[in-house]
């Protein structure tokens, strides 16, 4: 009797370590994108981090989209939600995502990507040692407003005032991110720069109409939520005004824009599902350093260029990763 | 004293230490766990050890392989930074145009993904241009890097390898500046992000706390895991891993267990990139690294202990199913023991103890078959020995009886010679007597006598002679008497001889009537002979036959007596005897219709000085001396057919030419002899 309620035991005690290892194995994270559904950006994103989690081993863990738009109350609404059901980490898409996230959770995990300045808005201690519940990847860095200055200056060399629409979003305490480096290098390159910060789609049509009556003046659009929501709109109102326009965000040069500069968020996505996946694995966010974007595209839409009468210089084409005809 | 103790002492080790003295079933249970345990404890060590062997070379392996496959990767990005670098440093790069300089290090910033910035030095360290992924683009800003390493050391070595720095916090980058070649050359300055070092490095994981890092060839950190020590300029040419693997130290051994950064033991492998002389460390904790070897022990110790369980359970379960059955057969041998032979012992095991209890069994039956048969031999003996001690005591007692005998035949013989002598004076002076008075007569008859006195002597002397003729009459007998007691009490002198029995027979008639008449007053008894005149001779001793026949006849006579006695109406007393010829043999039968003889007294009735007589009237000895006599003697036999109450009858058969081994049998009596 005793011996066979132990013959009988044991398949079952064989068997039972593999399957709680299997139980934790496959495990749940959360993604919270600034796209509405359906989004063509967002689905090459949010499928992007499939790949990357996917390539991290990961192939069967459960993942939560959310699609919050820019809507910030919604946006907030689902990160309560997405924080509720307790994923073992939550992905974030820019600074909005990421602030409406990280203010309800000290304990799941939380990889960002797209935040301007984590240790500026205190989501991290430092780059190099988060040493709390987040970590993540930059997206663009302050110099950057010295080369969008430049490129555009390049391209377009009668230019004489270049405005950078800025978002809300992108600078601590007031202070713009790009202020620095956009105002020193207008300095060197003897343009005058001027910088808006804007947060609603209204007031974007205003400031694009006023550069179109100065003349000679050219937009840099600067990244964030809201340029990510609104960047379709502003596009069609440089074409309407004919202005010279620099996006952070790529893909808006494919879609009209003059050129972009900025780096490829597919890939930042991409190295954030391996952060994602290795604290699934039971990393400590606290030591994975904050990551920059090592490479940057410069995208060179000549249809536009042509459209506003344009030459662009065979140097500035070049220089250009991608060329949109 | 001593000597006891010194010879009681070696005694003791021979009694069985009380360890060795477990039971039967508690030895086999320890012996099978033992061996058992001994078994699998073995099994163990040997797995185990071989176990650790694996592990260890395992781990080493992977440890191995795993810091070959980062240095790969290391050298493989560093080679490919160099050689994309390359391009910008043919010596005639110097006179180009500054705008195809500057586009020769964009296609460069584009080929090489790692390198965030570049710049070109003159060869008078100052700087022409400057190129970078984040800011404008800086055309002949003069900065002069003449002093500074990147432009010295990359002149002297060709290439040189900047420590590493941070952008940002968490960037780390590191410069590598490439002279140029040919005469006066120049220098092109690389910033060269090593996230994918470190990405390399930091994708190396190690179980939960291995990792992996890269040091220069003199111990600097390069990449680590945890950036803050790359961003302190660690040197670790202090840590014995580190230690061990830097160059001018005996390198071959490329593995080794020493104490990691946290003071745990680890097990480290290296690898080392020839190309800038860095070396790749791979550890591990070493608890984790063998690992797979406590997970081995877990699992030998718990199959050890499962198989030690089991081997108790299957020692306990087999003990008890032998010594039960072990237990039955010492029960069993202590009942056979204690001599109940009757029960078997019951065991059905189907083994060598069950054959065991079936010799047991065997065993007891032919014990008790034995044993039986050895009681019925001890009863026969019994038997025989008091059948013996029977024969022994009727000899003796034949024998005091035969003293007895011989002392009343002299008795006998001494009286009946005594009596004879007076008896012949009666006798003679009784004849004398009757002869004297017929003289007297004689004498008177010429004397005158008165005719009545005449007639008066007449009748007396008449009367007188009638007298004396009784008194020789009874003389005689009385004469006959003594002669037949005579020849009673003197056995046969030794001589035997061919006898008329019919004459035999009358004669000892004639001798037991008289004596019978003469003993008692009154008896009257009808005899009937039946004589078979072809009855003939018979070679025998006629006394000791006489003998018996007087015996039997006085017994007939008694018995006849005692019957009359009784008084029974119509009762006539006869005694009838006959002969017979049975060819070699004679047959005499002497029957009586007297009292009979009971049962009980029959299978007696031949023992010596048994007798159903008042105590005076006889001997006991008659019938027993009659059967030694007839038997003995004369090879003859004596049967007795009895009807209490109605008669008995005996039968003698005696073979005419028998006695052949007779022999006189009363040497006493033949001795004192007849006087006459």
């Amino acid at each position: 009797m005793r011996r066979r309620t132990v013959i009988a035991g044991l398949p079952l005690a064989l068997t039972g370590w593999p399957v709680a290892a299997q139980a934790l194995a496959q495990g749940r994270v959360a993604a919270l994108w600034p796209f509405p559904p359906g989004d063509a950006e967002g689905l090459t994103l949010s499928s992007a981090f499939r790949v990357s989690m996917r390539e991290q081993g990961q192939p069967d863990i459960q993942i939560d989209d959310r699609w919050g738009g820019a809507d910030r109350n919604r946006t907030r609404a689902l990160a309560s939600d997405l924080v509720a059901t307790k994923p073992q980490a939550i992905l974030t898409y820019l600074s909005a995502q990421l602030t409406a996230v990280s203010a309800l959770t000290r304990e799941i995990p939380i990889v960002f990507v797209g935040a301007s300045d984590p240790v500026g808005f205190g989501y991290v201690v430092s780059r190099q040692r988060p040493g709390g519940n987040i970590t993540g990847f930059t997206l663009y860095e302050p110099p950057l407003g010295g080369k969008w200055l430049a490129a555009l200056k390049e391209a377009v060399p009668t230019i004489r005032h270049v405005k950078l629409l800025s978002n809300p979003s992108s600078g601590a305490a007031g202070a713009n991110f790009y202020s620095a480096s956009f105002s020193s290098t207008a300095a060197d390159l003897g343009v005058r720069a001027s910088i808006a910060t804007v947060d609603e789609a209204a007031a974007v049509e205003p400031l694009i109409a006023e550069l179109g009556q100065e003349g000679d003046a050219g937009l840099i659009v600067a990244p964030g939520t809201f340029s990510e929501a609104n960047g379709d709109h502003i596009v069609a109102l440089t074409a309407r005004y004919r202005i010279p326009a620099v996006f952070a965000i790529r893909r808006f040069a494919h879609r009209g824009g003059l050129m972009s500069y900025g780096p490829d968020p597919t890939e930042a996505v991409h190295r954030a599902g391996a952060y994602v996946a290795r604290i699934v694995r039971g990393d400590n966010p606290a030591t994975l350093p904050v990551q920059a974007p090592t490479k940057y595209d410069f995208i060179v839409n000549l249809k536009t260029a042509r459209t506003l009468g344009i030459t662009v210089s065979s140097a500035l084409l070049a220089q250009a990763d991608e060329i949109v005809e | 004293m001593t000597t006891i103790q010194s010879l009681a002492a070696p005694a003791d080790p021979r009694r069985t230490p009380p360890w060795l003295r477990l039971r039967l079933a508690g030895k086999f249970a320890v012996a099978f766990v033992g061996l058992v345990s001994l078994v699998l404890l073995i099994n163990g060590v040997v797995d185990l050890t071989l176990n650790f062997e694996e592990a260890r070379r395992n781990a080493i392996e992977v440890q191995r392989e795993k810091a070959r496959a980062a240095a790969e990767r290391v050298e493989a990005f560093l080679s490919e930074i160099e050689g994309q670098i390359g391009w910008t440093t043919r010596a005639e790069w110097r006179r180009v145009s500054p705008e195809q300089q500057r586009y020769d290090f964009i296609r460069l910033l584009r080929q090489a993904p790692a390198i965030t910035e570049v710049a070109y030095l003159d060869p008078n360290g100052k700087e022409q241009l400057r190129v970078s992924r984040l800011e404008p683009d800086v055309v002949a800003s003069g900065k002069d890097f003449s002093t500074a390493p990147r432009f010295t050391q990359a002149l002297k070595d060709k290439t040189w390898f900047g420590p590493v720095y941070f952008r940002r916090g968490s960037e780390p980058y590191m410069t590598i500046a490439v002279a140029h070649a040919g005469r006066d050359p120049g220098v092109t300055v690389a910033e060269v992000n090593l996230k994918l070092i470190w990405d390399v490095v930091s994708a190396i994981r190690n179980g939960l706390n291995g990792y992996a890092f890269v040091t220069t060839g003199t111990g600097r950190l390069i990449a680590h895991p945890d950036l803050s020590l790359v961003l302190r300029d660690t040197d670790l040419s202090g840590l014995p891993e580190v230690a061990a693997a830097l160059p001018g130290t005996a390198r071959d051994q490329d593995y080794g267990i020493t104490r990691g950064l946290d003071g745990g033991l680890i097990l480290a492998a290296h690898a080392t990139i020839p190309r800038v002389d860095w070396i790749v460390f791979v550890q591990l904790s070493l608890r984790e690294a063998m690992e797979p070897l406590i997970d081995s022990i877990i699992q030998t110790v718990s199959l050890m202990g499962l198989g030690v369980l089991m081997a108790a359970v299957a020692g306990t379960f087999l003990a008890r199913r032998l010594v039960v059955p072990i237990r039955q057969l010492q029960d069993g041998a202590e009942r056979l023991g204690s001599g109940d032979l009757s029960k078997r012992i019951e065991i059905r095991t189907g083994d060598e103890i069950e054959t065991l209890a079936q010799r047991f069994n065997f065993m007891a039956s032919r014990v008790q078959e034995s044993y039986e048969t050895l009681e019925a031999k001890v009863e026969e003996r019994t038997r025989d020995l008091n059948r013996s001690l029977d024969d022994l005591q009727k000899a003796q007692n034949r024998l005091v009886q035969s003293e007895k005998l011989a002392s009343l035949g002299q008795l006998t013989a001494g009286i009946a010679h005594e009596i004879k002598n007076p008896l012949n004076f009666v006798n003679n002076f009784a004849a004398l007597s009757k002869e004297l008075v017929d003289e007297l007569r004689d004498v008177l008859k010429p004397a005158a006598l008165a005719p009545e006195t005449r007639e008066e002597v007449d009748e007396l002397t008449e009367l007188l002679k009638g007298n004396l003729d009784k008194v020789v009459q009874h003389g005689q007998r009385a004469d006959s008497i003594v002669k037949n007691m005579l020849l009673h009490s003197r056995t046969g002198s030794g001589e035997h001889r061919p006898v008329d029995i019919n004459a035999l027979v009358e004669e000892s008639l004639n001798l037991a009537y008289h004596g019978a008449r003469a003993a008692k007053a009154g008896f009257n008894v009808t005899i009937a002979r039946d004589f078979d005149p072809a009855a003939g001779l018979a070679d025998l001793y006629p006394q000791e036959m006489t003998r018996v026949l007087l015996n039997l006849l006085s017994n007939g006579f008694y018995a006849t007596e005692k019957r009359t006695q009784v008084g029974e109406p119509g009762y006539a007393p006869t005694l009838s005897v006959a002969t017979r010829d049975r060819g070699d043999n004679v047959e005499i039968r002497v029957r009586d219709n007297g009292t009979g003889i009971p049962e009980s007294v029959r299978a007696r009735m031949f023992d010596p000085f048994y007798t159903t007589k008042p105590a005076g009237e006889g001997t006991g000895l008659g019938l027993s001396l009659s059967h030694d006599i007839l038997v003995k003697q004369h090879g003859g036999t004596i049967d007795v057919v009895s009807e209490p109450d109605q008669f008995t009858e005996f039968t003698i058969t005696l073979p005419r030419r028998g006695a052949p081994t007779a022999e006189p049998m009363r040497a006493p009596l033949t001795e004192s002899g007849s006087p006459l």
